[in-house]
């Protein structure tokens, strides 16, 4: 067995509360490593196309990748697939915080978990032994509560709990999963299909240490890399100001969505910046496993009526800007409230702040009135209106409901045009970053397997100029010019195509991105280090490269399955037109032919048929991916 | 003429001043300022005088101040 895993991926079938555990021969976890590319293998495998997502038959996978848990910088992360909820397509969203370490810790290198159970459950993985145990106690309870009541009854205060809060209960096709109260599984629902499961929550305890190939390098590269993060700007920047550090930047150039994305410009930005968040309610900043960076915020509020618990963390970029900006709302402590509430009752805050908007904006444009909202004056800017709606989705009252199901569906409910204020693709609301400013980001949201997502590649900005630290850095993977963010020629289609590769390849070792080039202070060097003595595998980039890709493609293949085409790869049509309004009003747009001919050439690059979008025969064959030919066949 | 420089987010680290304040006898490009302060373009992604967003290319002509914002990842 290869250093860096465990050999063991259990299996659990929550219908029948039995469990095996499989020991994968070498070669298996040298062509699919971990993470979102071993979820992929089990759901190509053992899922049937058409799959009701909230049926016992989708698999939920929790899946480590060789590097989650490794003492270096940034690798607390595991994902989580499952097909989504919210887009009928692949699903899968990928956390940090201590669980993902500990699973491996407990001797696990994944979860495949099937079947439903018929009462509520939990399961406690400890040291290698599994219990199915009783949740009907915890159903209903929020996950602060949740965390506490097995922390207790299992009496151990070290236990690391994955779970989901009443939103996931009530199948909210955006709920989360999260662990330690604060580091998500964000996007794609996936705490609905645990839900429709009845488990509660998966407690983990471990203490067996990671086998390493050779620790004294990893040791070694890891003392580099740390004496670099107050040196090096960007990862002192993530650690200073966090994710909101993007808020100034952002809104003084007038491209902050607001307002349901009718404008870039957003008069109080001020009042949502990073530094505004640090004078006022910052209370303290925490990382995640052995991670030297800590760009995680902790927020605290003591008035009454807007108690924020500091357990939960605090708000990242996208949160402030979806739960503030979007909405109309400039008061940092609702945004900390909402973001408080989701937390609590585990919703993803991108897609809460995108369905309100949307409300708000059908609300003022006369398409819903008083009688759909229940009374409330649902207008851009009203703050109380953001908390009782952020309840009432979680519990699916009334309006919530309707909005708890995703601004795509709610539209096509609502109808009246309702559709020309959604912003989407595959179904997933569009994340705070405008593809107006930086192509590459749009070329991602529509082209990303699991939905519009802004994690899916390292954004433009990296490489607009020849000292730009993804051109001086990346060099390795043959990134050797800059290209402007506003660009959607041919260079940036090849960019993008390596990025969203490398991006992809952090997803399946358990990497987090604000670890390395081009966003933060480790380099590709040092990465690739780390992995060959973590493993004792000699790889290559060329190698690593090609995981990165072998995931991709089957992912692709995954979604053709559940009837996705090229026409899926698009964008929303606002950002075909000029900002409004603002430093960058009357200009922006992007040129909806040339970026429909930027879709075919990154097909034509990836070895996918220019029309439909589908892998080739040849492509799966070179990727070793053989078994998957007939599916490109049907 | 003079040319205040202002650094936003972790601009202020690398470069270590949040403002700067140049003379010029004449009218200069951002470009040329840039140069001048050894302020890398590759570190800059927004450059705001006033209201207005500008490019390096933009020639200054009175006193004024120039916000200079730095590359924007994901987060």
């Amino acid at each position: 067995m290869a250093y860096g895993y465990t050999g063991n991926i259990l299996h659990i079938d929550l219908s029948s509360k039995k469990y095996w555990i499989e020991h994968p021969e070498e070669n298996f976890y040298r062509t699919y490593w971990g993470g979102r590319a071993l979820g992929l293998y089990y759901m190509l495998k053992q899922m049937k196309p058409k799959t009701d997502p909230l049926s016992p038959n989708n698999l939920l996978i929790f899946a480590p990748g060789v590097l989650t848990g490794v003492p270096a910088p940034a690798m607390p992360r595991y994902a989580v697939c499952a097909k989504s909820p919210l887009t009928g397509a692949q699903g899968e969203a990928e956390a940090g915080g201590w669980w993902g370490p500990e699973l491996k810790k407990a001797g696990f290198d994944a979860l495949i978990i099937k079947g439903a159970s018929e009462t509520p459950t939990y399961l406690w993985i400890n040291e290698g032994k599994i219990e199915f145990k009783e949740a009907a106690h915890l159903w209903g309870k929020d996950t602060g509560t949740t965390q506490k009541i097995i922390k207790e009854e299992l009496a151990d205060e070290k236990i690391r709990i994955s779970q989901i809060g009443p939103a996931g209960e009530n199948l909210v096709r955006f709920a989360n999963i999260v662990n330690e109260l604060k580091h998500f599984n964000g996007r794609n629902g996936l705490g609905a299909v645990m839900g429709s499961k009845k488990l509660k929550a998966i407690a983990v305890r471990g203490t067996k240490s990671m086998d390493l190939y050779d620790k004294e390098k990893v040791s070694q590269v890891t003392k580099e890399i740390t004496q670099r993060v107050m040196v090096n700007p960007l990862s002192r920047d993530l650690r200073e100001l966090g994710t909101p550090g993007v808020i100034r930047p952002t809104y003084q150039a007038g491209c902050l969505p607001s307002y349901n994305w009718t404008t870039g410009y957003f008069k109080e930005g001020e009042n949502l910046t990073a530094e505004a968040l640090n004078t006022t309610i910052l209370k303290d900043t925490k990382g995640c496993y052995a991670c030297p960076i800590r760009c995680k915020r902790v927020v605290e509020i003591n008035e009454p009526g807007l108690k924020v618990n500091p357990a939960y963390g605090g708000p990242e970029y996208e949160t402030i800007v979806s739960l503030g900006s979007l909405c109309g709302i400039s008061d940092l402590r609702y945004i900390a409230k909402a973001n408080e509430l989701c937390n609590k009752y585990t919703m993803d805050t991108i897609s809460t702040g995108m369905v309100i908007a949307f409300a708000m904006q059908c609300y003022e444009e006369g398409l819903l009135t008083k009688e759909d909202t229940d009374g409330i004056e649902l207008t851009f800017g009203n703050k109380e209106a953001l908390l009782i709606l952020v309840e009432k989705i979680a519990h699916r009252e009334g309006l919530g409901d309707l909005l708890s199901q995703g601004s795509y569906l709610a539209a096509q409910k609502i109808g009246k045009g309702a559709e020309k204020f959604i912003y989407q693709v595959k179904g997933q609301e569009i994340p705070m970053h405008d593809p107006r400013v930086k192509t590459g980001v749009g070329l991602q949201y529509a082209l990303s397997d699991y939905g519009a997502d802004h994690m899916k590649a390292p954004h433009d900005s990296f490489f607009k100029d020849q000292d730009s630290v993804g051109v001086k850095e990346m060099k390795g993977l043959g990134i050797l010019e800059p290209v402007s963010p506003t660009d959607i020629g041919q260079k940036k289609v090849t960019l993008f195509k390596l990025l969203d590769i490398y991006w992809t390849l952090f997803d399946i070792l358990g990497i987090c991105d604000f670890g390395y080039v081009p966003r933060s202070v480790g380099t590709m060097r040092e990465l690739l280090e780390i992995i060959r003595a973590t493993t004792g595998w000699n790889t290559t980039w060329f190698e690593l490269m090609k995981l990165g890709e072998r995931s991709i493609n089957m992912a692709r293949i995954f979604n053709y399955r559940e009837g996705f085409t090229f026409k899926d790869d698009t964008l929303p049509e606002v950002f075909y037109h000029d900002f409004k309004g603002g430093p960058l009003g009357g200009q922006g747009a992007i040129n909806k032919k040339d970026f429909e001919k930027a879709i075919k050439l990154r097909y034509e690059l990836m070895g996918w048929n220019l029309d439909t979008g589908i892998p080739t025969p040849a492509k799966l064959i070179e990727l070793g991916l053989n078994w998957l030919i007939d599916e490109v066949k049907l | 003429m003079k040319i205040s420089i202002k650094l936003e987010g972790y601009l202020k680290y690398k470069y270590s001043f949040n403002v700067l304040e140049l003379n010029y006898p004449k009218p200069v490009t951002i470009r040329q300022v840039l140069k001048d302060t050894k302020i890398s373009s590759a570190d800059v992604f927004f450059i705001k005088v006033g209201d207005l967003m500008v490019k390096e290319d933009c020639l200054l002509t009175k006193s004024t101040e120039v916000k200079l914002f730095p590359i924007i990842g994901g987060g």
